[in-house]
């Protein structure tokens, strides 16, 4: 599980749920849950938040261009690859955190990853979950 | 609706532990009393049965008063409209199965009723054996019956569970359920275990050393356990095995296994026999409905 | 020509002390388990010193009680024309104290044997004190009621000091089996005192056969 500290900077509910706007480390993320402020009291803009997130949840883009639906485009470095037979685990670099995905090995083929890389880590809003920080 | 006040000096082995109590909770309402072992989780239970005196205090259940110290009045525990299942079941040897529940009857006319009981807790089968030929589960539906059978206004559990293996335990976690739901009760049990917390309770009243230190819904109450993801169970860790770069945790999550993946990493901190929560968002899982045939 | 007087008046004065005996000690046990009163110690020891105490020192203390020159032997000799001294009423009331701790203790054993979590199941339940006593309590310590009925019978046959001392071995009135014994010893009569002993002994044996095969049968079906 990927843990990053957020920081709630807006928040738009509708009747039952509720699109999370934080800042991460200077970057913004979201997420939307099935919760409102009347449902989980923490919902607060100012409150911090754990974002988590599972590393298989986590895509890889590399000399993006064009657009995509991926709601969170983060800007991260590769720190190191370890190649499995079906699958990869990718350790990224995000503002000194890292953040690990894991990956078709197929796929880290085809990207032709190598450390140092720049490349945009995408994860949908859906996949993201939030705990209040005690 | 249930309030009560209530101040009563515990003798323990640390010396005099003042418990003073004091909460209201609605008719219907499924409340699990936690807490270490001497925080007062069962004289609290006991105070409100009236098996024991507090020093002062009140407890009015509806419009009805069951104790107030200020006009020094108490009512006795056989005049309160309670059902109470302990621990260690306290059958009555002597008598059957449906001896036990019939003697709790208050009007012993009422045999669909007391039918009804007998069929939710299904103990149709045994109902002429002895409480020492049955099993502990069996046991204590016998005692919930017999708790249930006199239509109590608070039904109070007093680790009712705890003495049975898992698979007993989720059995009569739904016995309890139904019942709660069926016949309209109030429940007040005593339980460590987070998942039954999760699972039966609308409120849980946290208590340590005979002070109440957080009430409120499960998720709130217990909030290193709270995250946004809606599809959260409790389970057990089976076995970790690995493969590839990651590994595949098993985990017993009531009667079923599910596999897992965790991190290499991840696994670390891991190992069979931990309880652990899983949790996913209610935007993944796919719903399909069952065709019936 | 042997007299079986002796006989029958030792199993009248067991039978009727036994059944005295059980409806003042259960609710006596009944009262001195269920409560931690101050005296409760004293009360204990005042009723287990026939336990321990010389019968005739009891019988003697009696005698002098019950004799019309003393009080309370003058109230009743005056106002209820009641003498307990050399009669069957005053061997009965000497036996009551005498076997009372043969009595109350195995019921008191008894009831403080049960959970007290059984009675407040019964409580919680909306039953009283007394429903419970009757259904629940006592039914769940019947081999200890056994036991105690069957020790103060035993017990009450067997006695000897206290009958001699209060009763006088009066022919036909209360000269019970084990001084009649005593008498067709003392007389060199030997036949007539085995014939007794014989008697007095099969009796008792088979009691207490019956009775711990009561028992072993409770204790097997686990219901005790």
């Amino acid at each position: 599980m990927n843990c990053l500290d957020g920081q709630i900077v807006n928040l738009i509910s509708d009747k039952n749920m509720t699109i999370i706007d934080m800042n991460v480390s200077g970057s913004s993320l979201k997420t939307i849950i099935i919760e409102t402020f009347d449902t989980a009291s923490f919902l607060k803009i100012g409150n911090q938040l754990s974002v988590m997130f599972k590393e298989t949840e986590v895509n890889i883009a590399k000399d993006f261009t064009g657009k995509i639906s991926f709601q969170n485009r983060l800007n991260c470095s590769v720190k190191s690859i370890n190649k499995g037979k079906l699958l990869s685990q990718i350790t990224l670099n995000f503002h000194s955190h890292d953040i690990s995905a894991i990956i078709a090995t197929s796929e880290c083929d085809g990207l032709e990853l190598k450390e140092n890389d720049t490349v945009l880590a995408l994860i949908k809003a859906t996949e993201i979950m939030v705990a209040p920080k005690c | 609706m249930i309030q009560l006040s209530l101040y009563k000096t515990l003798k323990t082995s640390d010396g005099d532990l003042p418990l003073d109590i004091n909460f209201q909770i609605n008719e219907g309402d499924f409340i699990i009393l936690e807490g270490h072992s001497g925080a007062g989780k069962s004289t609290l239970l006991r105070l409100i049965a009236g098996l024991i005196k507090p020093e002062r205090g009140f407890i009015k259940v509806n419009d009805n008063e069951w104790y107030n110290s200020l006009n020094n009045f108490f009512l006795p525990p056989q005049k309160r409209k309670i059902g109470f299942v302990f621990q260690d079941y306290s059958l009555f040897p002597n008598m059957t199965v449906l001896q036990n529940i019939e003697f709790a009857l208050k009007n012993k006319k009422d045999t669909a009723h007391l039918k009804e009981i007998i069929d939710i807790m299904e103990l149709e089968m045994f109902k002429n054996r002895y409480p020492e030929t049955l099993s502990g589960g069996q046991r204590q539906r016998v005692a919930l019956a017999r708790a249930i059978v006199r239509r109590p206004s608070i039904l109070l559990l007093d680790e009712p569970l705890s003495a049975l293996d898992s698979g007993m335990r989720l059995k009569l976690q739904d016995f309890l359920l139904i019942a709660h739901r069926n016949l309209n009760l109030t429940t007040i049990m005593v339980s460590h275990d987070i998942s039954e917390i999760f699972k039966m309770s609308n409120k849980v009243i946290r208590l340590s050393k005979g002070k109440i230190i957080s009430e409120g819904a499960a998720s709130n109450v217990f909030t290193q356990y709270y995250i946004s993801g809606k599809f959260q169970f409790t389970g057990d860790i089976l076995h970790i095995e690995n493969s590839d770069v990651v590994n595949i945790v098993s985990v017993l999550i009531g009667n079923n296994i599910v596999k897992v993946i965790a991190t290499l990493q991840e696994s670390e901190s891991l190992q069979p026999g931990d309880k652990v929560v899983i949790v996913s968002k209610a935007f993944n899982p796919l719903i399909i409905k069952l065709q019936k045939n | 020509m042997l007299d079986f007087h002796p006989l029958i008046l030792s199993l009248e004065l067991a039978l009727i002390t036994t059944c005295i005996l059980f409806f003042i000690s259960v609710p006596l046990a009944y009262f001195i388990s269920e409560n931690n009163f101050k005296l409760k110690p004293f009360v204990s020891a005042i009723i287990s010193m026939p336990l321990v105490l010389p019968p005739t020192v009891l019988g003697f203390y009696l005698l002098i009680a019950f004799s019309p020159n003393h009080f309370p032997g003058n109230v009743l000799d005056k106002y209820f024309d009641l003498r307990l001294i050399f009669s069957f009423d005053g061997l009965v009331l000497a036996s009551v104290i005498y076997s009372l701790p043969f009595m109350i203790n195995p019921i008191q054993a008894g009831f403080e044997s049960l959970p007290s979590l059984l009675k407040e199941a019964s409580y919680t339940l909306g039953k009283s004190k007394f429903q419970t006593l009757i259904k629940i309590l006592l039914p769940n310590i019947k081999s200890s009621l056994l036991t105690g009925i069957v020790l103060s019978f035993a017990h009450t046959i067997g006695e000897f000091g206290i009958v001699l001392m209060i009763g006088g071995n009066i022919p036909g009135k209360t000269r019970v089996a084990s001084l009649a014994i005593y008498d067709q010893v003392e007389s060199l009569n030997y036949h007539n005192a085995n014939f007794y002993a014989m008697i007095l002994f099969i009796v008792t044996f088979l009691i207490l056969l019956a009775v711990y095969i009561l028992n072993g049968k409770y204790l097997k079906s686990g219901r005790i």
